[in-house]
């Protein structure tokens, strides 16, 4: 497997009027390999979906596709270059059937001329076959509605018509946060499928434990910049969240017990 | 869990619970019931029934009266039809029913004032219907307003634009024509009391479900309903989708006002101002989610049959007529109330 | 399947709709005595007749539902009043109709309201054995349809001679205002106020009142008030209903208040009438449509069971009330609501 990064991002910076959404950024997407991207809400997370999304243009910096220096100036360039995005609300229409989302914008046709329709059974059998590679067997029948599957399963749809459809960067904004214990762990084991098929898998979540639990490579932002970067093994669950700004305290509660420093007896007694 | 949660696209908040394998005859009626057109179904066959039984009496099965409500419901269909679809796509048009009126004028005046032929009046008819679904889409595409809103607005300039031209020219709001040929055969004909407007309703009906059912087009048209900003982070391109439905439910109500000027032999701007409330109304009843993305234009044509037997149906039963108002009204909600206890039995997991 | 809470919610809903559903029919039932009224055994029974006309909500209607409801009794025949709708006048202007052939009654009483709609239909029924008699609307066309006569007034002449009496009166410039667009009869009617006002030297207008409009009063009476603002020549309005002539009194007391303005109106009521006592109104024109009504019934019935009827048109107005002979019809309108207008 290539090891050559598909993205690279080289001293990224964007700034809004008034306001440094990301500073002096760097890291790379590997192909097969899992990139968490840490950080509480408002350090930068979604500027960087942005920029690789095409949303937006870095005002600093370069960023490489293949090794080629690119800009993206719209969505459409950055899906053509193999970037999918799913984002927290999934993008799954609950009251459509699950062949039918997953064509969804790409529908197969058959006939000719005047009636070409949509060839559903086609839509069908891709969709199972393709969530059936991500280990989901409880969906069995292509015509369900969405509404039917759990959270999992539709992240699970989601990520595969983006692999199906030749995302060879999978970008993941913050996929558990609406999920129970069980269903992220589906999506963990959702994430992990998917970069063993050789996809370079951009992991993005304010959760420490599921970065922990799946993560190759980690970058921490805080207020725009990379406090951290480091790959796996190298810290513990405690000190993933430490980096992450309001995790000193949490950290310090779930590792020693110690009262919180606001719970502590003011001076003035 | 509530039709808020589905949208929200959440995952389910009861935890899926061990439930015992289901029959095959059970999961087919299942599927049967969880189709968007089961509840219209349902509630066209118990009304039918209702009618057939109390109303026989006073000729409801007779062949006379089957053609009238039949006819009279196939005009409702062919407005509900493509009123539906846009529903569907998530957009409401208000101003079908100002377009049947100054359709009826534009054939009146050209047919009757002018003495010209009645293909003319048609054929400025459907530029008009054209024009204002054009401008019905493109505002609320590119203004995001609400369509309730701007179709209203639509509907108020349409309205005072007939009255306008209709009194500039021929001084009335009523006008009669009495068109001939070609045009009153296929518009206005009839066999043996059964209108045109039922072939009419027919092959709409087959139009709209080969669209919604078998093309991309049709999948667009649900995604849109369902979550517009998904739907264009797919790809589907909405405004094309919006825009095309617009003009659609306007020929809708172009077609009717043709059909019925033409068999009233009179033309009139108030013609069909009942049509934004009985339209949205078959389309709910044949259940058409309010907030788009769910139903069917058999559906709609289910809550058509359904608006055509009750409204028509109260006369043989010797009641107040005023009842008949009564009656929709209740009924829309028993029909709602159906539509979403089966709803969520298709989303119920298995 | 549910968890429970919520299957209750539901179970409530669709008892509340069963009980709906439950009480509508109860009404229905307790009331379809009133549209169509009882049968007591008597020389006629075992008649039945359709009467096909306007709404109640129209205050015209009223003394003619009144009129064909006492004929129903009196005679001891059956009388089924089934009323268009005046926002859908075409559509259920044929509906009604075809409704009617379809009950199969013995003989139809039709108000054609949209002639070249509602003709062919008459046409249909008299083609399937079913008499006809047309009441109050259609009075240029029954003759070929072959219905067997017609009851009312001739619309455009009591027009024109009301509108001669107002220009008689001293009224220059009358407006005459239609307040259900699209009523092609009501049209005509205005077209007769402005033959009868120019025969006197005046000139005539017409206003429109929009459908979505006519049936609030406040609207009704802005509207009428504002044509008035804005039209100073305006010194005379013609209203085609009693509930209209209201407004336009209150609309030229508010819009026009130094203006000596001639109001009349078409069919009365009790208001009306203390209004032309009081000299509100200088006239009503009456069609009388009680006897329209009453004596529809009477014919249909008669013609039914000895194929006797008056020939041609029986005429039941113009009757002009005004000051000379308003004393002797307060009198009756006080002992019998209900029959001279709507109270």
């Amino acid at each position: 497997m290539s090891t050559q990064p598909i993205i690279e991002f080289r001293n990224v910076s964007k700034h809004y009027s008034g306001v440094d959404a990301v500073v002096g950024l760097s890291f790379s997407l590997v192909p097969g390999e899992v990139t968490c991207l840490l950080g509480e809400n408002g350090a930068g997370k979604s500027t960087v979906i942005k920029m690789l999304t095409g949303l937006e243009t870095p005002t600093d910096g370069t960023m490489l596709v293949d090794g080629r220096e690119t800009q993206f100036t719209n969505p459409r360039e950055a899906r053509a270059a193999g970037i999918s995005t799913v984002y927290q609300e999934v993008g799954t229409l609950p009251l459509m059937s699950v062949g039918r989302n997953f064509v969804l914008g790409a529908e197969p046709m058959r006939g000719f001329g005047p009636f070409k329709f949509m060839d559903i059974a086609k839509a069908n059998r891709i969709a199972l076959e393709e969530m059936r590679k991500l280990g989901i067997a409880r969906v069995t029948d292509g015509n369900q509605l969405v509404g039917t599957l759990s959270g999992g399963e539709r992240q699970a749809l989601a990520i595969g018509r983006a692999t199906y459809f030749g995302a060879r960067v999978l970008v993941l904004d913050e996929p558990t946060a609406a999920l129970g214990l069980r269903e992220s762990a589906t999506v963990l084991r959702l994430i992990e499928k998917v970069r063993d098929s050789g996809v370079a898998v951009l992991f993005i979540t304010h959760n420490g434990y599921h970065a922990h639990a799946t993560g190759d490579n980690f970058v921490v932002l805080r207020r725009g910049a990379n406090v951290a970067q480091f790959s796996r093994g190298d810290r513990t669950v405690g000190e993933i969240m430490e980096l992450m700004s309001g995790g000193e305290e949490l950290a310090r509660l779930l590792t020693s017990g110690e009262p919180l420093a606001a719970e502590q007896p003011s001076p003035q007694g | 869990m509530t039709n808020a949660d589905l949208m929200a696209d959440k995952p389910p908040a009861v935890a899926p619970r061990a439930t015992p394998a289901p029959t095959r005859l059970n999961s087919r009626i299942r599927s049967l019931l969880g189709r968007p057109e089961a509840g219209g179904a349902i509630t066209v066959v118990v009304i039918y029934v209702f009618f057939a039984i109390v109303g026989q009496e006073g000729g409801f099965t007779t062949l006379d009266a089957t053609a009238s409500w039949l006819s009279n419901a196939a005009e409702l269909g062919i407005i509900a039809i493509p009123l539906g679809v846009l529903m569907i796509a998530g957009e409401f048009d208000l101003s079908v029913g100002t377009v049947v009126g100054a359709t009826s004028i534009t054939v009146a005046i050209v047919t009757g004032y002018f003495d010209m032929s009645p293909w003319l009046g048609i054929g400025i008819a459907a530029v008009i219907g054209v024009l204002v679904g054009l401008v019905n889409g493109v505002i609320v595409v590119r203004t995001k307003l609400p369509s309730f809103i701007v179709t209203l607005a639509m509907m108020l300039i349409l309205a005072g634009l007939a009255i306008f031209v209709s009194s500039s020219i021929t001084g009335a709001a009523s006008i009669s024509a009495a068109p001939t040929g070609a045009a009153k055969d296929i518009f206005a004909g009839e066999w043996n009391g059964f209108g045109t407007s039922i072939v009419f309703c027919g092959v709409l009906l087959v139009i709209a479900t080969v669209m919604l059912q078998k093309t991309r087009f049709g999948n667009w048209i649900y995604a849109t309903g369902g979550n517009e900003s998904t739907a264009r982070m797919m790809g589907v391109p909405t405004a094309r989708v919006k825009i095309l439905l617009f003009i659609g439910s306007s020929l809708g109500a172009v077609l009717v006002g043709v059909i019925q000027t033409l068999t009233f032999s009179n033309g009139s701007i108030s013609l069909g101002s009942q049509y934004v409330f009985t339209g949205i109304a078959a389309a709910v009843i044949g259940g058409v989610l309010l907030t788009g993305g769910f139903g069917s234009a058999i559906g709609a044509v289910f809550g058509a049959l359904t608006y055509g037997i009750v409204s028509l149906g109260v006369f043989y039963l010797g009641w107040d007529a005023n009842l008949t108002q009564l009656f929709i009204g209740i009924l829309i909600l028993v029909a709602v109330f159906l539509n979403a206890r089966l709803r969520r039995l298709a989303v119920g997991r298995s | 399947m549910l968890d429970t809470s919520r299957r209750r919610g539901l179970t409530g809903a669709y008892i509340a709709s069963a009980a709906g559903l439950a009480i509508t029919l109860a009404l229905a039932g307790c009331t379809s005595g009133g549209a169509a009224s009882t049968k007591k055994e008597s020389y006629y029974s075992g008649i039945e007749i359709a009467y096909v006309s306007g709404p109640l909500s129209d205050s015209f209607f009223p003394p003619m539902y009144n009129g064909a409801m006492q004929a129903s009794e009196d005679l001891g025949v059956k009388v089924t009043w089934i009323p268009i709708d005046e926002a859908d006048i075409e559509r259920t202007s044929v509906t009604t109709m075809e409704t009617a052939i379809a009950s199969k009654p013995d003989a139809i009483v039709v108000g054609s309201f949209v002639p070249s709609a509602v003709d062919p239909l008459i046409e249909k029924a008299v083609d399937q054995g079913i008499p006809v008699y047309v009441s109050q609307s259609g009075q240029s066309s029954w003759e070929s349809t072959g219905a067997f006569g017609f009851i009312g007034q001739d619309g455009v002449a009591s027009g024109t001679q009301a509108g001669a009496k107002l220009a008689a009166n001293g009224a220059k410039a009358v407006l005459c205002v239609i307040n259900v667009p699209g009523n092609p009869y009501l049209a005509q009617l205005c077209d007769g106020v402005a033959e009868g006002v120019q025969s006197e030297g005046g000139t005539s207008e017409v206003l429109n009142i929009p459908t979505a409009d006519s049936t609030d009063p406040t609207k009704v009476t802005a509207d009428i008030g504002a044509y008035l603002k804005t039209h100073p020549n305006i010194d005379g309005v013609f209203a085609l209903n009693a509930a209209v002539g209201t407004y336009a009194i209150s609309a030229a007391e508010s819009a026009a208040p130094d203006r000596d303005i001639h109001i009349a109106t078409l069919a009365l009521s009790a208001v009306g009438l203390d209004d032309v006592k009081s000299g509100k109104l200088d006239f009503v024109v009456s069609e009388q449509p009680y006897l329209d009504g009453y004596l529809g019934v009477l014919f249909a019935v008669q013609y039914v069971k000895f194929g006797l009827a008056p020939i041609g048109q029986v005429n039941t107005g113009p009757l002009f009330i005004d000051k000379t002979n308003i004393e002797s019809i307060l009198k009756i309108a006080a002992d019998y609501p209900g029959v001279l207008g709507s109270s």
